[in-house]
């Protein structure tokens, strides 16, 4: 396998140290997350989409975290204005509780940020600088979540604009940079997303000889299933248990540290194939289409801000969140559907199943969170600005019934918004139950900083799996997937009783046989060389609520890798596999039972 | 019914009226105190000559009938219910007389002269096994729905007694919180028929057989159950003629019904300048999800008259960022808003107002349109 980080880390190193500053004659601009050393500070892509930037994150559970520093080099001496790029997550009145200073050199600035409501360039005075070469640290004051993009001298008080799309440009142009990537990369498959349908897809296709990229925004592999999320696999293997062993999980309780052992496993398996190439810590953030045919993804690296245009015949959309698909014009769906537009009523269940009227509403996402009992006391600092959310609920932990959904807010679009929440609900829960007695030895383990997403886009397939398939076990001769578990689809307490609080949600279970999920599903009815893989796969609301599992999602991902390599030997799109190569690729996918790899 | 257990019954009613603040007068059956009900009638009510009969998954025919108020209007259904409770080996006869509204929705219970709901070893049910059986029997979506009756217990330890609850191991934990202590199976039987089975006949004849009749008694009901049932069953086209009644369900659902009956509610009625208003000024009662669903369909209503963006402007301090932005874009789309006096104030307050989280926000809206 050849891992770019690892070939390029040193080209990388220098590359850091000229990102690090993009300077001119008059100004400077400092991305938070290329800091050569980020302390107790965490690079956060999650929310470039809508803010524009990776950023650097206080995430200390409530103790302030190591100082984050990186050597600049301004163009020179003298006084300049100053503006940190920053946010106030929780406004109100109370003292934010993400607040951060700046120290130049050895001097602390006296300037607190962290104070306005939206993401903008918060003024931090003039600074006089008597050397070019400085030291910048962020020091942070809470361990609260404070979050820095960018900080920026300018020797005019001219602020950088805030507006995102604006902003963008701005970056380029003060970066001195095309609009496009600068190099171009070249595959037969690109893969993105490297959660557990991600990754199966590279080994499905790799296996078969073909040269894949697996971009994929995180420094560790596995997405839900990962070391940063917890949640453990569920579902059946299907035709694809060789190659699920090597990426599932045990069944450990969500949220277990016994996820890093997986991920150890995930990465040892899948970095033995040389021909995957896996690009982490990348973002693609656009699709090339022209002629509803995808013709590159470009990526970013989220920390040193580096970009590539992947080119390839065939991708995969393994993000969850549709983005390829998205980007490319790829018809999709959101929210959910009336019980008339594929007859999924259940009465049961009524409204809350299957509603009436179409509407946004989505399952929601989740932050899980451990505590310990420690040796020692410990104490927890008052969270006033988490009380509006928690109220009087008090809790030791969050599994997967900690879950944020509304009709105000969407899972793409406000996933900042929903992380925010959560950890205003797990704050202010774990502070409720430390003023409970016999608690002083109780602490907060780990509380996860990404958002565990259940739904959101589904991009549109030859066929939409309904819940009908899934209640009627409907047969089909393209059937590369299957699974037995229930349909399970959550709503939120509070829909049903208003006291309860707004992060709490209960499943709804309908009991099924084995049901199959046909490849028709797996690619995009309106871009011809586009698969999709996982929870953004071809669905409805409820037809989702079986087989968002990881196993399922996985068995997708192997399904869509072999028909991917059938594409490819034939020079074909995916829906001819289905319309021409049927009998050739049900064959391979019936033979990976007793496959043994060359 | 012996003296003493009569007595024993009409001091744990007086102890659940008390309660249940919603209880009037126990008036069911003349001697007969109802139990535990959420939301009872003080008028006079008899049987009517309507009768259902039904045949559940075991055989047995329940007969289900409608009672009604002085002058004949239905009020609600009961039903005496006999039904067998099993475990694996053992069965034992339960009675009890259960009441619903008239969209099937559970009501109360009460028990039978000399039948006494019994739990394990012949122990009679006490006050609070009876207020544990009503909750139980208030939440449409207690976690028994879902469970078959075999997941009831965890099946390792295995205890022995003479009746049929106590027949199985331990009961899980989760099951244990929500069913009557050592009246498992009697909870399971029960919850399953008044809420699956007979419910949906109840629904089934309201709809077939009633409904054209019943168009003023559900739709001015106090119970809002029964409005939800109707808004469901009437097409959305005959709404316009129930504005006022719709408002007032919009003000006394739950975040569910509520968020259904505005999404049924048809465009023409969101174009109706006395309707929005109207909501617009229950504005503080909606929740996230109902405002947030307000707030998106004004985006397409052509003409939002002042006085709404007004009263919805009152209550902007409550909004989420989100709904903050909806609203903003509202004014925008109206620019003869911002002559309004009342609705300047609002934001020009807002703005002042150091206390106010998105002041900001408020501020280069305003500056932006000066
Ligand atoms: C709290 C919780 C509990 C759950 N419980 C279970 C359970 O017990 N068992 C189970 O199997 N499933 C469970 N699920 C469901 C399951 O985890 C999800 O449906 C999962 O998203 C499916 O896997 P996936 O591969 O489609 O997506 P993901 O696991 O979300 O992987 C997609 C990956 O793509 C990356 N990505 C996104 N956009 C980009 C981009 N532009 N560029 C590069 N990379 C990108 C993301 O970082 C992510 O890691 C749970 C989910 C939650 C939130």
């Amino acid at each position: 396998m050849v891992t770019y980080m690892k070939k390029m880390r040193l080209l990388f190193t220098l590359l850091i140290a000229l990102l690090t500053q993009v300077t001119n004659a008059q100004n400077l601009l400092i991305e938070a997350e290329s800091f050569e050393e980020k302390g107790g500070w965490l690079v956060d892509p999650q929310f470039v989409q809508q803010m524009g930037s990776p950023y650097l994150l206080a995430h200390g559970l409530g103790e302030p975290v190591e100082n984050a520093y990186t050597r600049v080099n301004f163009p020179e001496t003298g006084k300049y204005h100053l503006w940190v790029r920053t946010k106030n997550w929780v406004p109100g009145n109370w003292t934010p509780p993400g607040r951060f200073q700046l120290r130049i050199q050895d001097e602390l600035l006296p300037v607190v940020y962290g104070k306005e409501p939206v993401w903008s360039w918060e003024y931090g005075g003039e600074v006089t600088v008597s050397n070019k070469s400085q030291k910048i640290e962020l020091v942070d004051l809470t361990g609260f979540a404070g979050r820095c993009d960018a900080i920026y001298f300018d020797k005019k008080k001219q602020s950088p604009p805030s507006d995102v799309e604006a902003l963008n440009k701005w970056r380029l142009k003060v970066a001195k940079r095309p609009a496009d990537p600068e190099k171009t990369v070249q595959f037969d498959y690109v893969v993105v997303g490297g959660g557990i349908a991600g990754c199966a897809s590279a080994i499905a296709a790799a296996e078969q000889g073909l040269k894949v990229a697996l971009i994929h925004d995180r420094p560790v592999l596995g997405g839900n299933a990962s070391s940063e999320i917890r949640v453990h696999t569920l579902g059946i293997y299907g035709h694809f248990e060789r190659i699920l062993r090597m990426l599932d999980t045990k069944h450990y309780p969500n949220g277990s540290p016994e996820a890093y052992a997986e991920d150890k496993k995930r990465h040892r398996n899948i970095e033995r194939y040389k021909n995957i190439h896996i690009f982490l810590n990348w973002r693609a953030n656009g699709a090339n289409t022209t002629e509803n045919t995808i013709q590159s993804v470009d990526a970013a690296n989220t920390i040193t801000g580096e970009r590539l245009r992947f080119k390839a015949p065939y991708f995969a959309d393994c993000t969850g969140d549709g983005w390829i698909g998205f980007w490319a014009g790829a018809a999709y769906m959101y929210g959910r559907e009336s019980a008339d537009q594929f007859n999924e009523s259940w009465p049961e269940f009524g409204e809350l199943w299957s509603p009436e009227v179409a509407d946004n509403a989505v399952m929601g996402a989740s932050v899980l969170w451990r505590t310990y009992s420690d040796n020692y006391d410990h104490q927890f600092p008052d969270v006033p600005w988490a009380m509006e959310v928690a109220g009087s609920y008090a809790a030791r932990g969050g599994e997967w019934q900690w879950e944020y959904s509304n009709t105000d807010v969407h899972q793409i679009d406000d996933a900042e918004q929903i992380r925010d929440h959560m950890f205003r609900a797990i704050y202010g829960s774990f502070a409720n139950v430390k003023k409970q007695p016999n608690t002083n030895k109780l602490k907060l383990e780990w509380v996860s900083y990404l958002v565990g997403k259940r739904e959101s886009r589904r991009l549109v397939g030859d066929h939409i799996f309904t819940f009908n398939d899934a209640r009627n076990l409907t047969q089909f001769p393209d059937s590369v997937v299957m699974e037995r578990r229930e349909v399970d689809v959550h709503y939120q307490e509070n829909l049903v009783d208003a006291n309860r609080p707004d992060f709490l949600s209960k499943a709804m279970f309908y009991k099924t046989g084995k049901y199959i999920i046909p490849y028709r599903s797996l690619y995009s009815k309106n871009i011809s060389n586009l698969f999709m893989a996982g929870r953004c796969f071809s669905a409805s609301h409820i037809g989702l609520g079986g087989p968002r599992v990881m196993l399922t999602t996985g068995q997708m991902g192997a399904a869509v890798g072999f028909a991917a390599s059938v594409c490819f030997k034939h020079k074909v799109q995916p829906r001819d596999v289905y319309q021409k190569y049927l009998k050739e690729y049900m064959e391979l996918i019936e033979k990976q039972k007793s496959y043994q790899k060359p | 019914m012996g003296t003493a257990q009569y007595i024993l019954i009409q001091k744990i009613s007086l102890l659940l009226i008390t309660l249940f603040p919603l209880v009037s007068a126990a008036t069911t059956c003349d001697t007969i105190p109802l139990k535990v009900n959420g939301n009872w009638t003080d008028k006079n009510i008899r049987h009517s000559e309507h009768t259902i009969l039904f045949e559940d998954t075991l055989g047995i025919v329940h007969h289900i009938s409608l009672m009604v108020d002085n002058d004949n209007i239905p009020e609600l259904f009961t039903s005496h219910i006999e039904t067998p409770v099993c475990s694996d080996s053992l069965c034992n006869l339960m009675n009890i007389r259960i009441y619903w509204t008239l969209s099937g929705n559970y009501l109360g219970f009460d028990t039978i002269p000399g039948k006494p709901l019994t739990k394990n070893d012949h122990l009679n049910f006490n006050g609070e096994d009876f207020q544990q059986l009503h909750r139980l029997l208030c939440d449409e979506q207690s976690i028994l729905r879902r469970r078959h009756k075999d997941d009831l217990f965890d099946k390792e330890a295995t205890r022995v007694s003479q009746v049929v609850d106590a027949v199985t191991g331990a009961t899980s934990k989760e099951v244990k919180e929500v069913t009557v202590d050592g009246a498992v199976y009697s909870s399971y039987t029960i919850y399953h028929l008044v809420h699956s089975q007979l419910s949906g006949v109840i629904k089934r004849y309201v709809t077939d057989s009633l409904l054209t009749l019943l168009d003023k008694r559900l739709s001015t009901s106090d119970r809002v159950d029964e409005r939800i049932f109707f808004w469901q069953q009437i097409p959305a086209a005959r709404f316009p003629q129930y504005q006022k009644e719709i408002t007032e369900t919009i003000e006394m659902a739950s975040p569910k019904d509520r968020l259904f009956v505005m999404k049924k509610t048809p465009g023409e009625m969101w174009a109706n300048p006395d309707f929005i208003v109207r909501i617009a000024g229950i504005g503080e009662q909606l929740d996230v999800y109902s405002l947030s669903h307000f707030l998106s369909q004004l985006k397409s209503t052509p003409t939002i008259p002042a006085a709404c963006l007004s009263l919805l402007g009152n209550q902007m301090k409550s909004f989420s960022q989100n709904q903050l932005n909806t609203y903003l874009s509202l004014i925008e789309k109206t620019p003869a808003s911002l002559q309004h006096k009342t609705l300047l104030e609002i934001l020009q307050n807002a703005e002042a107002d150091t206390q106010y989280k998105y002041r900001t926000i408020i501020g280069a809206f305003l500056k932006n349109h000066r």
